[in-house]
């Protein structure tokens, strides 16, 4: 678990580094940064709206894995995140 | 208004709507009868495979014919219809395989088929998330996949056009000419056709028509994942055996990148609940040849029932001096290809339209073997 | 994989689980409590370390009950007398035989589909709280917060002391009605606010009944709202929310009675498994009904389905459900008076059974967590307090029914299933759920109609109740690993 004692979180988000708090998640980390998370099938960028699990509307790449939903799952150091709004 | 109809089909699965359209396209007016959503039943379970199939004379004849007419109809359904002649790879995982492929070549060949053999580094190449390893395939180019819902849908939307119509009831009885709804209507028509898939046999008691469960489990997208529809060649040897229970490793790429992933095949299954044991076996077959499958995340899983007969060919057109329904049913594992080519016989048969299907073939006066399908 | 047994399974650590958790080790069962998020709290106590929140916490530590964060479960099955619990999490796939299991699986909130709804920064009321409580930062933004139900002023509050501006909070029941809920709240005013801690700063924004929001305006992002009277607010963030749904997913594919009155107790109730089919007798009269509508013109009859309902699975008496406006469209599980569903082995508590607040689900969680251990008689002692609860729920209910207009927000053409994009002309267009799944792929995307089948559930009246495995969507490797056969689990 080893995060638990760092006071700032580095991770990437679209290759960029972001420093966040310990704990929080992916999604916040993504959206402080000014970013939204995937494309709709029609192509509409889409970000958080249940925060919860439930809307699947959070998902993003994380360290390769398509289709993770960042409201679930905590930063953790060094973390690659790729957003719809990547390059 | 008027009350009389040419012609009246029972069930609005794929072969149901079809059959409807099909005779209205020869000026009929048509009554489309079911009791489940339209393109609800086994079509709407199916994957969705026009496959060219050569495991009889008869059947190839009817998938090829049936392939044809989704061809001449690719440009008229609508794009929801997600038409996508994306072809079938018959995957060989080893030689003695490849050898099957080579003589299934042949056959094809023979018949105007286009057909490819691929060897080890083709096959590589076409779908790299293969394992490596593989001796080889057959590439079948003018195979497509289709989504039946919606074609069904279009199809009764013309029939409602050409002066048809549509009714959302169970059926209780039936004769030639004379459907009678639950409820109590009774509906005269000069012509009734079903096509109740695997429960048609509670209308025709005589029918050996038995209900073939099958799991099916669909992924998020992950376009490109994989290219064309994949089928083992095991599954020559074992999908059409009669074995109580059989899984066959088939991959179909939607046109929205999901992975559809099949498929299971039970005999004497009576619940259609998603069972934990078969989606595992499924997908561990799937797994000897895409390991990295295992790593796709599935959002659906469900089942369907197939309408399957002891000799796997369908029975199209009606008993001379029964009195009752012609019969449009027992398409198995191919029901939403041959629908197409069925129809055409349906229409042959009621309207004296031309084709060039031998209706002898699928006649339901044909010898079942001494099976009754009970 | 992981195989193992227990005595008691509680899913969802929320209060109700917590709450179970705790009853079952005090009576000695060895007891699995999961959960899908990494920490447990469920929704009210997400990050919440003190008050009842720490007590609770501290209590189910102590108690010896194993926790296990960011596991979800994707199935139950009734296997051989037992439960069978199939898990798939960060630490891999799991499979859990239990002699009793506890659903406390929570709820999600209603989302109402408006023009714009689906622009970035606009968020569910709760949702927009879970994730300030998960790190995003709302320092200075301007919120409109609207929808119904007393979490718009318990999170505006929470929002406001994190540093946003509260514009206006737009509270879509009418004051009339609320009066009557005062009184209640005052007899019972920790109700509301828990867990949030109303401060100075949101008593100068403006509460206002009878409005909701009508449009979100905005670009790459949300950039205004519109509401109700027309005016126009110029906003970073939307939060808006009509109540809670009880998640059912988990109850619905163990073969749990799903029922729909108000009332949580002793109603009737609908739903099997194993639905038998072939045999005449057997046959399950009800199915999909058939509504009227669109290009087939004239169209009658109920279905009457062969089998059950095929893909659905399930039985479903009526096509549309009772007026939605009161709410009664909420599926809700159905228990007897001391947590048992209609399942042998399976016992539910909190919002499942219609959404009741935190003391509702702690005194469910309580009994559940006694009846699971075996000390029914405990749990009874305890039937006199549930009901208290439960009534002031119903009431609550009542005060916040959803009005016909904020059912009718979105246009022709906004999306209401985001998964798949599917507009409401399209969803219209369709006679039940089933048909508008397979014609327009309406619910058919990875969130499984959560979000569009309660919408569509509240709008059209249509019976949405489909849940099969997996209730999330899970890797194939996990189905391949957890789907084997597990007599020696
Ligand atoms: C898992 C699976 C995968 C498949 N994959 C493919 C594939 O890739 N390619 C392919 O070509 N085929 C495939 N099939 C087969 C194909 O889906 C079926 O053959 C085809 O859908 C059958 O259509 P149908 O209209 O005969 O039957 P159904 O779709 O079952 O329709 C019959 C309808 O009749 C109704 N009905 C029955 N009795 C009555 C009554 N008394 N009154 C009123 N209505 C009644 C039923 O409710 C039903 O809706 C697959 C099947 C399964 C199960
Ligand atoms: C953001 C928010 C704020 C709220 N604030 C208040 C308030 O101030 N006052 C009040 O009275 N009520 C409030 N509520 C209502 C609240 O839901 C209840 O009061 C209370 O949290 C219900 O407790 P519960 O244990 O029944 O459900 P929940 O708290 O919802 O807990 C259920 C838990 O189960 C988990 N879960 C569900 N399904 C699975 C699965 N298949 N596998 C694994 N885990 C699963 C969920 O993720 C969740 O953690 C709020 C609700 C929300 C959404
Ligand atoms: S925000 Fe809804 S699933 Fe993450």
């Amino acid at each position: 678990m080893g995060t638990e004692t760092r006071e700032v979180i580095e991770l990437f988000i679209d290759e960029r580094s972001v420093r966040v708090a310990p704990g929080a998640s992916v999604a916040a980390a993504v959206m402080n940064a000014g970013k939204a998370c995937r494309a709709s099938v029609t192509g509409e960028r889409r970000a958080a709206l249940c925060g919860m699990g439930v809307c699947f509307e959070c998902r993003v790449e994380i360290d390769g894995v398509l289709h993770e939903r960042s409201c679930m799952i905590e930063v953790s150091e060094g973390m690659r995140v790729r957003t719809v709004d990547a390059g | 208004m008027s009350t009389k109809h040419d012609a009246i089909v029972i069930g609005l699965g794929i072969v149901g709507c079809a059959c409807a359209w099909a005779l209205s396209r020869r000026g009929l007016r048509v009554l489309a009868v079911g009791d489940a959503p339209i393109g609800g039943g086994a079509t709407a379970a199916g994957m969705g495979h026009v496959a060219i199939m050569d495991d009889s004379e008869a059947q190839f004849r009817l998938t090829a014919r049936s392939s044809e007419l989704w061809m001449a109809l690719r440009d008229e359904l609508p794009s929801e219809a997600a038409v996508d002649y994306c072809g079938t790879l018959w995957v060989a995982a080893d030689e003695e395989e490849l050898n099957a492929a080579k003589g299934k070549h042949a056959f094809y060949q023979k018949r105007g088929v286009r057909t490819e053999v691929l060897d080890e580094t083709s096959i590589a190449e076409a779908e790299p998330n293969l394992r490596s390893g593989l001796a080889g395939g057959l590439r079948i180019i003018d195979d497509s996949i289709v989504y039946p819902p919606v074609v069904c849908e279009w199809m009764l939307a013309e029939v409602v056009r050409r002066g048809g119509a549509v009714r959302f009831a169970h059926v209780t009885g039936a004769t030639r000419t004379r459907v009678q709804l639950d409820g109590g209507d009774v509906i005269d028509a000069g012509v009734v056709v079903l096509a109740g898939g695997d429960v048609s046999a509670r209308l025709c008691a005589w029918l050996p028509v038995r209900p073939r469960k099958g799991h099916l489990v669909i992924t998020d997208r992950y376009p490109g994942f994989c290219r064309h529809e994949l089928v083992e060649l095991g599954y020559l040897k074992n999908a059409h055996s009669h074995a109580a229970e059989s899984v066959a490793f088939n991959l179909q790429p939607r046109p929205t990148g999901q992975m559809l992933l099949g498929s299971s095949r039970q005999y004497g299954v009576e619940h259609e609940e998603v069972e934990a044991r078969m989606v595992a076996w499924v997908i561990e077959r799937a797994k000897l040849y895409m390991p990295r499958i295992g790593s796709l995340r599935v959002v659906r899983a469900w089942t369907g029932f197939r309408a399957a007969t002891p000799d796997s060919l369908p029975i199209i057109g009606g008993r001379d001096g029964v009195d009752e329904p012609v019969i449009a049913t027992g398409h198995e594992g191919l029901g939403l290809t041959t629908s197409l080519g069925t129809a055409e016989l349906i229409a042959a048969i009621l309207t004296g339209a031309p084709t060039p299907l031998d209706a002898a073939a699928y006649s339901a006066s044909r010898d079942f073997g001494g099976h009754d399908g009970h | 994989m992981r195989a193992e047994r227990a005595r008691v399974a509680v899913v969802g650590a929320g209060p109700a689980g917590i709450a179970a958790a705790v009853a079952a080790r005090s009576c000695g069962a060895r007891v699995v409590l999961l959960d899908d998020n990494p920490d447990m709290g469920g929704q009210i106590w997400r990050r919440v370390q003190d008050g009842p929140a720490g007590e609770w916490r501290e209590r189910v530590k102590q108690s010896g009950a194993e926790i296990r964060g960011g596991v979800t479960v994707f199935d139950a099955e009734k296997v051989g007398g037992r439960v069978r619990l199939r898990c798939d999490g960060a630490a891999g796939a799991s499979v859990i035989d239990a002699e009793r299991v506890v659903l406390a699986t929570g709820a999600r909130e209603l989302f109402l589909p408006f023009p714009g709804w689906t622009l970035p920064g606009v968020f569910g009321v709760g949702g927009l709280q879970a994730l300030v409580k998960n790190g995003l930062d709302v320092r200075g933004k301007r919120i409109v917060v609207g929808g119904t139900g007393p979490l718009l002023l318990a999170v505006a509050a929470y929002l406001s002391d994190r540093g946003a501006r509260i514009e206006l909070i737009a509270e879509q029941a009418d004051k009339s009605r609320m009066l009557g809920f005062a009184g209640a709240m005052i007899r019972q005013p920790g109700k509301l606010l828990q867990g949030a801690k109303l401060r100075a700063s949101i008593i100068d924004v403006e509460y206002r009944f009878g409005a909701w929001i009508a449009e979100a305006r905005g670009d790459d992002r949300v950039r205004q709202v519109v509401m109700s009277d027309g005016g126009v607010i110029e906003v970073d963030a939307v939060a808006c929310g009509y109540g809670l749904v009880g998640n059912t997913q988990l109850a619905q594919v163990v073969g749990v009675g799903i029922g729909h009155q108000a009332s949580a107790i002793g109603e009737r109730q609908e739903g099997t498994r194993h639905l038998a089919l072939g045999t005449g007798e057997e046959q399950t009269q009800e199915g999909i009904g058939h509504q009227a509508s669109g290009i087939w013109g004239r169209q009658e009859g109920t279905g009457h389905l062969a089998r059950g309902t095929r893909e659905d699975g399930r039985k479903s008496k009526e096509t549309r459900s009772a007026d939605p406006k009161a709410g009664a469209w909420r599926g809700r599980v159905v228990v007897d008076d001391v947590m048992r569903t209609s399942v042998e082995g399976v016992l539910c508590a909190g919002e499942p059974l219609g959404i009741g607040g935190v003391e509702t689900s702690l005194v469910e969680g309580t009994m559940a967590g006694y009846t699971a251990a075996g000390r029914e008689e405990l749990a009874r002692g305890l039937i006199p307090r549930r009901r208290r609860e439960r009534a002031f729920a119903a009431a609550m209910e009542r005060t916040f029914a959803l009005r016909e207009e904020v059912l009718r927000l979105a246009r022709p053409e906004t999306i209401v299933c985001r998964c798949e994009d599917v507009t409401m002309a399209r969803i219209a267009a369709c006679d039940h759920w089933r048909g508008a799944k397979l014609l327009t792929r309406c619910g058919m995307g990875p969130c499984q109609g959560r979000v569009c089948g309660a919408a569509v559930e509240a709008m059209m009246g249509w019976r949405v109740r489909d849940a099969r495995p997996p209730i999330y969507p899970v890797s194939m490797n996990a189905l391949a690993a957890t789907g084997g056969a597990m007599e020696d689990a």
